[in-house]
């Protein structure tokens, strides 16, 4: 049963389908045309490529039955050799007719040793051979065909001259009846015969077949064109069933097979599968350039630009009303935390002639933050101490200093003993703890690194914005003065991961970030303004979460199916 | 010889400040001096970048090149700064507020701009993913650990609920201590290639 072929997949579908049971590519007639096309040579040419890919001789005979398929329909008279040779010599007129690309493809493949490559050459090599082969024996095998179609052509002439005789006499009794031999070509040549009634140019008097073969041979012929096939006609032999029948009814007579070649001498265009995918893919690829596509509306930037202002100013408003719509601090009966509670009770207990160390460990950015912080501690020492000695271990910690305890009111002068900039990020893990060990101190090193004291403070607080140095203080001091209490004063970013170090005892207490700063204002009823900060930042984080929100169920434009279907 | 110099003094270098942490009575001082070195070539190397990049600013005046307008800005402020530096002292109060006038707000406004750009990275993540179990993930624990930190849940101590916040605020610590850990046994495996010379960062690679 005949079997319509997928041009897109090759997948064998019933007659009566419409689209392919594979992958769904219609099953027009258009497409059927190019299959069956791609069927009567690409396909032949690929099974015996896959042949030839095994065995040479295998190939040299898959061509020659190349040539013995072609020449059945005919009745055998020509050789096969004489068949190969014309097949050769129509593939010779095919290369000068074949497109720029599929000869690419070929030259290519002929020089490249993949296995298609291989496959060419051995198939180049096998049509060279035939070629040679043919051209030795072409005149001999040509000649001798001719030589039998003459005496054939003369034995019918005679007995076509008898049989019209001892008709016309029987057509003399019988006028009405049809003789049963014109019955017979009649049914043979179909539609071939009338169309041929319609060139008038022909000479069609009697025997038209062999009249033409005798042309032929002296040179009278003249190629006929081939007629189309009518898509009606296909798609009926389609249904049918009858898939080699069709194409004989329908392109032409069943027994004028050969003949159709000798007469049209057009080239038989030989693609190969592989050849028919990529020129499906070039097909495709013009086809995807040309095809019309979506263009961007030229406002939809503006309505972004609009939107992107839109919560810009929602944002800096909400924030805005939030800090300036402030209510005084009351107070809270609310419990601190007990990292924050013991650093209050350590800086309210401290005596007024202890000696403190305060370490400035943060960049300028945060100087803000550290000054909102900082107050109810600092406050507190600065009234109570006369005298307080700082260390800077950043850039610019010395200028953060001055300025940070410049702004307390002191009822007597504060001495400050400034021991400079030590850097701590440099000296790593050996800074502190091992500068006693050094014997071959050098003649100017910084003044400050000998001038540290290993000994001699009450009590050493530190003000960083970063946890990685404030490790190493702490780390180090409490190794070189275990019995020092260590306290933090840290940013938000700093303070979680230095709360280890307080939950394990080398640090007596910590505050870090607004929060915990406006929770001690709250519980003292201070006169800052770290509350109207706070809910100034909580109202701009809380405006972040819902713009966040927004972005992400509004402007989401890929989903994952979207991801894998562009991927497919 | 050109090769192996460095690589020699390198390993030299690296084996001999090891061994100052294990030895640190006999070998503490050269441990301290070998630190102070290393701080000073580190001085100098910024001093080698101030200079390019002056070097480089001031190709681009010259060329006329795009930009040249900031790369007036930034002599003209250096030339200042440094003149100013060698002027007055830190304890100037007019030194401290210059620098510290300047410095502060633009630190600031970086640090702002970097929230912001954290923000739109965010919601750019989710935009760009769709709606994935990374980007679901995400979105749902930026939320709540923004929520939490806002401090709107008020608990009793001691109560459940009060110890279930604190230990999911501890998750994100947890994610950061591994961070931390991976970086300092990626940083110890690097230090072992360079003293073995696996790496040369220094040379010409392997």
């Amino acid at each position: 049963m005949t079997k319509l072929i997928c041009p897109e997949c090759g997948t064998e579908n019933d007659p009566s389908a419409e689209r392919c049971s594979e992958c769904g590519a219609p099953l027009t007639i258009e497409k059927l045309i190019e299959n069956s096309k791609g069927d009567e040579t690409g396909g032949d040419a690929l099974d015996r490529l896959s042949a030839a890919e095994t065995d040479l001789p295998g190939l040299l005979h898959a061509l020659k039955q190349d040539g013995d398929v072609t020449d059945e329909p005919g009745g055998g008279e020509p050789s096969s050799m004489d068949d190969a040779s014309l097949s050769v010599s129509a593939d010779k007129e095919e290369d000068k007719v074949l497109p720029d690309w599929l000869n690419r493809i070929r030259q290519r493949a002929s020089e490249e040793a993949d296995s298609a490559g291989e496959i060419i050459q051995k198939l180049s090599a096998a049509q060279e051979n035939l070629a040679q082969e043919g051209s030795e024996s072409k005149h001999e095998g040509f000649a001798s065909w001719i030589q039998n179609i003459k005496e054939e052509a003369s034995s019918s002439a005679t007995e076509n001259r008898a049989a019209e005789e001892s008709v016309s006499d029987e057509n003399r009794e019988k006028p009405d009846e049809i003789p049963e031999w014109l019955n017979t070509i009649r049914k043979i040549r179909g539609t071939a015969q009338d169309e041929l009634k319609k060139e008038p140019s022909h000479d069609l008097g009697g025997d038209s077949l062999l009249q033409w073969l005798m042309d032929l041979e002296d040179g009278k012929a003249t190629s006929e064109e081939i007629p189309k096939p009518g898509l009606d006609n296909l798609d009926d032999a389609y249904e049918e069933g009858e898939e080699s029948a069709a194409s004989e009814q329908v392109f032409d007579g069943g027994v004028t097979q050969e003949l159709r070649i000798l007469k049209q001498e057009a080239p038989r265009l030989i693609v190969t599968r592989e050849e028919q995918a990529q020129a499906d893919q070039l097909d495709a690829t013009i086809v995807d350039e040309g095809a019309s596509r979506v263009l961007q509306k030229p406002g939809k930037r503006t309505s972004k630009w609009v939107m992107r202002l839109f919560f810009a100013l929602l944002l800096i408003g909400s924030v805005s009303l939030a800090l300036f719509a402030g209510n005084s601090p009351q107070r809270q009966d609310k419990p601190l935390k007990p990292q924050n509670q013991a650093l209050l009770t350590w800086a309210s207990e401290i005596s007024p002639n202890a000696a403190i160390l305060l370490v400035f460990d943060y960049q300028a950015g945060y100087s803000q933050e550290m000054k909102l912080i900082t107050p109810s501690v600092l406050k507190s020492l600065v009234n109570k101490l006369t005298e307080i000695t700082i260390l800077s271990s950043s850039v610019s910690g010395k200028l953060l200093a001055q300025r940070l305890l410049g702004v307390f009111e002191v009822e007597e002068a504060l001495i400050i003993n400034d021991l400079g900039y030590f850097p701590a990020a440099s000296y790593g893990a050996y800074g502190l703890a091992n500068r006693d060990h050094g014997t071959w101190p050098l003649a100017h090193l910084p003044e400050v690194v000998q001038e540290i004291p290993a000994d001699g403070f009450d009590g050493i607080l530190i003000l960083s914005d970063s946890d990685e140095s404030a490790r190493s203080w702490v780390e180090q001091l409490s190794v070189l003065t275990p019995e020092t209490p260590i306290n933090l004063l840290l940013t938000a970013q700093a303070g979680p991961l230095l709360l280890p170090y307080w939950e394990s005892g080398q640090v007596t207490g910590m505050i870090s970030g607004i929060s915990e700063a406006a929770a001690i204002e709250a519980s003292e009823a201070c006169e800052t303004n770290i509350s109207s900060l706070w809910r100034a930042y909580q109202t701009g984080i809380l405006m972040l979460m819902i713009f966040m929100l927004i972005g992400a169920f509004f402007v989401v434009e890929r989903t994952p199916s979207d991801e894998g279907r562009r991927a497919s | 010889m050109k090769k192996i110099l460095p690589v020699i003094i390198a390993t030299v270098s690296g084996i001999l400040i090891l061994a100052g942490y294990f030895f640190q009575d006999r070998s503490g001082g050269l441990l301290v001096l070998l630190i102070n070195w290393g701080i000073l070539l580190i001085s100098v190397v910024g001093l080698v970048g101030i200079g390019y990049l002056l070097q480089m600013h001031i190709h681009r005046l010259i060329q006329h090149k795009k930009g040249r307008f900031f790369s007036v800005i930034l002599l003209v402020t250096f030339l200042i700064t440094m003149t100013l530096g060698f002027l007055f002292s830190l304890e100037s109060e007019f030194f401290r507020d210059l620098i510290l006038n300047i410095q502060i707000p633009v630190e600031t406004s970086l640090l702002a701009l970097l929230a912001v750009i954290l923000f739109s990275s965010s919601t750019r993540l989710i935009k760009t993913r769709g709606w994935t179990p990374l980007s679901i993930g995400f979105l749902c624990s930026a939320l709540m650990f923004l929520f939490l930190d806002l401090d709107f849940l008020q608990t009793g101590s001691g109560t459940l609920a009060a110890e279930l916040i604190v230990l999911i605020r501890r998750l994100p610590l947890a994610g950061a201590r591994g961070i931390l850990l991976g970086m300092a046994l990626g940083g110890l495996i690097v230090g072992l290639r360079v003293l073995l010379s696996l790496d040369r960062p220094f040379g010409e690679g392997k």
